[in-house]
């Protein structure tokens, strides 16, 4: 069985490698031979992420008949601390395997039509399953040495993704900034790795929960360790105040955004902070800050989604939105209702941004103003994105709605403001997706040419308008069919009223798992309540015929009137609560002006100025004593001479 | 007696061919007054010989290796003003500073 578990992970990276090295040599043989490879890598790569699929559903099935796999291997000792490579799979990892598999399959599938004519698709698809391997890596890993490692890659590979159009200097800057807040957040990781692996000698799970759930360890690490763990989530799964990478690193491929930015690598975090949960429960501390945390980001970001006006912003806002919520339902020692949402949020989420894509290929333009009436030329696409966006606002029977409900109603027993807070949030969700799939799927088709295209595919297609948008091929609309039947199954997984087999699966923390919690009937009206409120407001904002007629200033119909009656609040939060700005002020630019300074001033003058001074030295010194060789050979004689003289005089003692 | 006769016999020679070499711009006079320096280093030779060691001679011996020497190096020398004379058209070294820095 552990070979199944290193093939999980193993089969994408061997892709990657393969499309790697064969990129590079048929590339320098060009012409045909590259144009087949070029079609033949998505294949490949697809190839590799469903057999990783299948695999992963084999490892979960296998492990109800059999208990916890579990592989162990000596990696390396440094000193007296043995470092393993070890892999398990218990019933969360499985989960998330399954999860990160089938998501990043469907990627792969639809990324083949989305790619097509990319100058590059072959390292498109070897950073892809690099990304899977990594992730399916972080997720099977049995010990946290194992686990940083995966967690590391999949940093790298999302930058090297939202960087895949490296010539446009917004994407290169993306990435950058990616990687580097993440890194903010990684480095707490690394710290409470110190820490853990200072005071249990282990890396292993077992040992460290064991570790955790000693009397002993109720001490100055308990808050602490908890905390920086939570550090690392925070950056990886975007939560506030770290999450302005996220929204930027929409200028990567929108399959990309959808695996990545949406599905599973945000998810890291959650899922850290859930498989780390034995460190948390020792600290109620740390987890209060996971749930004011969560919930603050939850609410913050879905006002800021609700003023976006390009799809995919939109998306990323909600997408930081729902890894809010999950935080939220950690924080309140519901890690079962976290990992429901993150399970159903994968797939609609996934289906969303897939949707978008799909507009965006279509059509070549991402801002909603320029889009609109979408739902005729591309009915399927249309559909899909409804169904994902039913699950996102909560409406039953889709997914987000069960999941969402579970979350909400582990609040209502001690955090009845955290319950309105998310509520609220809820509310805003729901407007934002609504408003969303008005503006660009009803109303009037956008006339007009269209807009210099600004992504990589899109310019395949020249300057199509919408008017020209035609439903996408096959290759992308069966991932978005198979995402959509996902969404609107996949909540009955965990649904109470079907007994709730997904948590009963996952086993999280004992305490927790006594602690069931049965949705009151007065919140799930709530919750329908508010979902359907947002709709309605969105529909009365956005839907109504009388409503989409645009507006002076590309501000769109309720956009507007918000706009207008808000002023400075309004384009504060558009501007995404001018953080970025914050950051640019109390951050960058000091770091830029002491960079500044130290190239010009310490670089620049200092110490280039003492070797430029060196190196003219030289030759000045070296013009005055060259004056001596005058070439006259009775110069040189009469030097001799007076030398022979001055030694006769010192013999004689004349001088003494 | 008979020494310190030499040895003046020697300084006087040296002093000659010293301020020859410093005042004479033929490089032929230049090559005499060196001629007239290393004979008075041979002269020099003899006689502090038959002060220290008359028995051994080597004092002599020494002024004939360096009479040989003397010869080869006006040889030398000989072939050399030459080559500068073919090459400048004069031997005076005052015109010929090629090496100046």
């Amino acid at each position: 069985m552990g070979a199944v578990l290193v093939a999980i992970f193993g089969v994408p990276f061997l892709v990657c490698v393969l499309l790697l090295v064969g990129g590079a040599v048929v590339s320098r043989r060009g012409g045909p031979a590259w144009e087949r490879w070029k079609s033949l890598a998505g294949w490949i790569s697809a190839g590799g992420a469903l057999i990783a699929l299948g695999l992963a559903v084999f490892a979960l099935l296998a492990f109800r008949a059999d208990g916890d796999i579990a592989l162990r291997a000596v990696w390396f000792h440094v000193g007296d601390l043995e470092v393993p490579f070890s892999l398990r799979v218990d019933g969360l990892q499985a989960v998330m395997a399954v999860v990160v598999a089938g998501v990043a399959f469907l990627v792969h599938l639809f990324s083949i039509g989305y790619m097509e004519g990319d100058r590059d698709v072959s390292t498109y698809f070897a950073e892809l399953s690099l990304f899977t391997a990594a992730m399916l890596l972080l997720v099977l890993s049995a010990n946290f040495f194992v686990l940083y490692v995966a967690w590391e890659l999949v940093g790298a590979s999302s930058y090297l993704l939202i960087s895949y159009y490296f010539e446009r200097p917004a994407a290169a800057a993306a990435g950058k900034k990616a990687f580097l807040t993440t890194r903010v957040g990684d480095v707490g990781l690394l710290v409470a790795l110190f820490v853990i692996v200072g005071q249990t000698g282990s890396f292993d799970y077992d040992t460290v929960f064991a570790w955790a759930a000693d009397p002993g360890f109720a001490g100055a690490w308990a808050v602490a360790v908890p905390l920086l763990v939570f550090a690392g989530a925070v950056g990886k799964s975007a939560q506030f105040p770290l999450h302005v990478w996220l929204p930027d690193a929409m200028e990567g491929p929108t399959p990309v955004s959808a695996l990545i930015h949406a599905a599973t690598m945000v998810a890291a975090g959650v899922y850290l902070v859930a498989r780390s949960y034995p460190l948390f429960e020792a600290a109620p501390a740390a987890l209060d800050v996971v749930m004011y945390i969560g919930a603050f980001t939850a609410l913050m970001a879905a006002t800021i989604a609700v003023t976006q006006r390009d799809i995919k912003k939109v998306l990323a806002y909600s997408t930081i939105s729902q890894l809010g919520f999950m935080m939220t339902a950690l924080g309140a020692g519901a890690p079962e209702a976290g990992i429901f949402h993150l399970f159903t949020h994968a797939w609609f989420k996934a289906l969303l941004f897939l949707g978008a894509g799909s507009v965006i290929h279509a059509t070549g333009r991402q801002l909603v103003g320029e889009l609109g009436g979408l739902a005729r030329r591309m009915p399927l696409t249309a559909w899909t994105f409804a169904a994902g966006g039913l699950a996102l606002a909560g409406i039953p029977p889709f997914a987000g709605f069960w999941s969402k409900e579970e979350i909400l109603a582990s609040l209502v027993a001690h955090h009845p403001v955290l319950l309105g807070v998310l509520l609220l949030a809820s509310l805003l969700t729901a407007f934002y997706i609504a408003r969303l799939f008005f503006l660009v799927f009803l109303g009037a088709e956008s006339a007009g040419p269209g807009p210099e295209p600004q992504h990589g595919p899109a310019s395949l297609h020249g300057g199509l308008d919408a008017a020209g948008a035609h439903e996408s091929g096959r290759r992308m609309s069966i991932p978005l069919l198979l995402l959509a039947a996902a969404s609107v199954v996949a909540g009955f997984f965990g649904a109470g009223f079907l007994g709730q087999p997904l948590q009963g699966f996952l086993s999280l923390g004992e305490g927790a798992a006594a602690e069931a919690h049965t949705v009151p009937f007065w919140l799930t009206v709530a919750a329908v309540t508010v979902g359907i409120l947002g709709v309605g407001g969105a529909w009365f904002g956005y839907g109504r015929p009388v409503a989409r007629t645009r507006a002076e200033g590309g501000a769109l119909g309720f956009d507007a009137w918000l706009e207008n009656s808000l002023g400075g609040a309004y384009s504060f939060v558009a501007r995404g609560y001018r953080l970025d700005d914050a950051y640019a002020f109390l951050l960058v630019r000091p770091i830029v002006t002491v960079g500044r300074f130290l190239w010009r001033s310490v670089d620049g003058f200092a110490i280039d100025g003492a070797l430029d001074g060196l190196a003219n030295l030289v030759p000045k010194v070296g013009g005055l004593v060259n004056r001596v060789q005058t070439g006259e050979v009775r110069d040189y004689l009469a030097a001799m001479a007076v030398g022979a003289i001055l030694v006769v005089a010192l013999a004689l003692g004349l001088f003494s | 007696m008979m020494t310190t006769a030499a040895l003046t016999l020697s300084a006087v020679l040296f002093a000659i061919g010293v301020f020859g070499v410093l005042t004479r711009r033929n490089a032929i006079s230049l090559l005499v007054s060196v001629e007239i320096v290393m004979n008075a280093a041979t002269i020099n030779l003899v006689a502090f010989s038959r002060i220290h060691e008359p028995e051994a001679m080597t004092g002599q011996v020494f002024a004939l290796l360096g009479i040989g020497i003397a010869a080869c190096e006006a040889a030398v020398g000989l072939a050399l003003i030459l080559a500068v004379y073919r090459r400048f058209g004069s031997t005076d070294v005052d015109t010929i500073d090629l090496l100046r820095g």
